[in-house]
């Protein structure tokens, strides 16, 4: 509890006003994939288990994004556990409004259904609710990026980037179309793209204060410690996302390789940029 | 977790030192960088040995079930070639003793390359009774 000390003791109206900055996070983050046919559809064909994988492990997630930037400066992992699952809440509840709201729930659905559109809208939502009390401008004196993070840290806030770009594009039919149009040379000038780009960002950060890495060590080393590791974290992510949706279901491997080459574009831009935003 | 010197090395050890880079981070970039190789790798080399025969599908019946008012022929494409087909045409065709035909027809969005995809067909008459037969009829390129 003592380790890391509160900035105020908060109010119920501090309380209030960050559950609302909460819900206007998860509507901006959330929107674009609130009104996405094809994330209506996957609440009621995409595997079960999966959806429950899925929101099984967002849940750990959000408990180490609310420990790096959080609704409040949290004294101790029981707060960011508290925190995780208000933005949890807060999640759902958006979406179900939402998605009531346009009509894309209505009576005459199955349980089944119903539960299966909010749940995977949910996901993105609650990060987003979480993310956006620190983008908006929270009650955080200091920002957190000020917290001494760790490479494992920067790995993790990385992949967060990397996971909600993935979770915007993946359900999209945009994405696989891509993948059928491109040839393999398509494939490979789209990696180096993505590689380059993202090491832009990465040596972006190297002029943000508090920066893991100073200017002596030479760009190699960032390279490798930073943007390659982020793009491999970005293709992991991007396979384990696919595969959530079952995009990679009765696909041959050579067809999935390039469906990831694809998604794992924005999700390398989403990874480096998070780095930057964070 | 505060440190007023975020690049000095920490006398209480509770994190590891800025710089140099833990090992562990070499590894995990080790790990990154074969990744990254192998996905080049395997690209590069369909890339040269691509023999491109385009789209190549068969379909096989994977079961008939009766469902009022008639029958659910369910099916699976399979495309051996190396090109994605799109909207793939899959026809089946009942052909009843007395000459007249039984059709239903399907249209697949995507049938990726060495991938299968399933879908089913509505008949009216029995296809375990009579010559059925299940074909694609055509494909666009994606």
């Amino acid at each position: 509890m003592e380790s890391r000390p509160r900035q105020d003791t908060g109010t119920l109206e501090e309380f209030l006003r960050s559950m609302g900055r909460g819900f206007g996070g998860a509507l901006i983050f959330s929107l674009p994939m609130l009104m996405t046919m094809e994330m209506w559809w996957l609440g009621f064909y995409m595997d079960r288990l999966r959806l429950v994988l899925l929101l099984v492990l967002n849940l750990p997630l959000l408990v180490v994004l609310s420990y790096h930037a959080g609704f409040e400066e949290t004294a101790c992992w029981r707060d960011d556990w508290r925190d995780a699952a208000i933005a949890y809440g807060i999640g759902l509840i958006a979406s179900a409004i939402i998605l009531s709201t346009l009509a894309i729930l209505g009576p005459g659905m199955s349980l089944d259904e119903l539960v299966g559109k909010i749940a995977v809208q949910t996901v993105p939502a609650s990060i987003g609710a979480l993310l956006a009390v620190s983008q908006l401008g929270g009650g955080t004196p200091e920002p957190r990026s000020s917290r001494n993070v760790t490479y494992g840290g920067e790995l993790f806030l990385m992949s967060i980037g990397a996971i909600f770009l993935c979770l915007n594009l993946a359900p999209t039919e945009e994405m696989i179309q891509i993948s059928y149009k491109m040839t393999n040379w398509h494939a490979l000038a789209l990696m180096c793209g993505s590689i380059l780009v993202m090491h832009g960002f990465v040596y972006a950060v190297g002029f943000k204060g508090g920066s893991p890495h100073d200017h002596t060590t030479p760009w190699w080393s960032t390279f490798l410690r930073f943007t390659v590791v982020g793009y491999a974290l970005a293709v992991l992510i991007s396979i384990y996302i696919l595969w959530t949706f079952g995009r990679t279901d009765d696909t041959g491997s050579f067809q999935i390789l390039m469906a990831v080459t694809v998604l794992a574009f924005p999700a390398a831009i989403g990874a480096a940029a998070a780095r930057l935003i964070l | 977790m505060r440190n007023d010197h975020p690049d000095e090395p920490r006398a209480n050890g509770d994190l590891p030192p800025r710089t140099p880079p833990h090992p562990f981070e070499w590894v995990v970039a080790a790990i990154s960088t074969l990744l990254l190789l192998g996905m080049i790798g395997v690209l590069l080399y369909e890339a040269i040995f691509h023999d491109d025969l385009g789209p190549a599908i068969q379909i096989t019946v994977e079961q008939v079930v009766p469902v009022p008012p008639g029958f659910r022929v369910d099916f699976v494409a399979e495309n051996s070639g190396d090109a994605t087909a799109a909207g793939v045409l899959v026809e089946g065709t009942v052909t009843l003793p007395d000459g007249t035909k039984a059709a239903g027809e399907a249209t697949l969005d995507y049938v990726p390359a060495q991938s299968a995809r399933r879908g089913g067909i509505f008949l009216t008459e029995d296809p375990r009774e009579h010559p059925f037969e299940l074909l694609p009829r055509g494909f666009t390129q994606p």
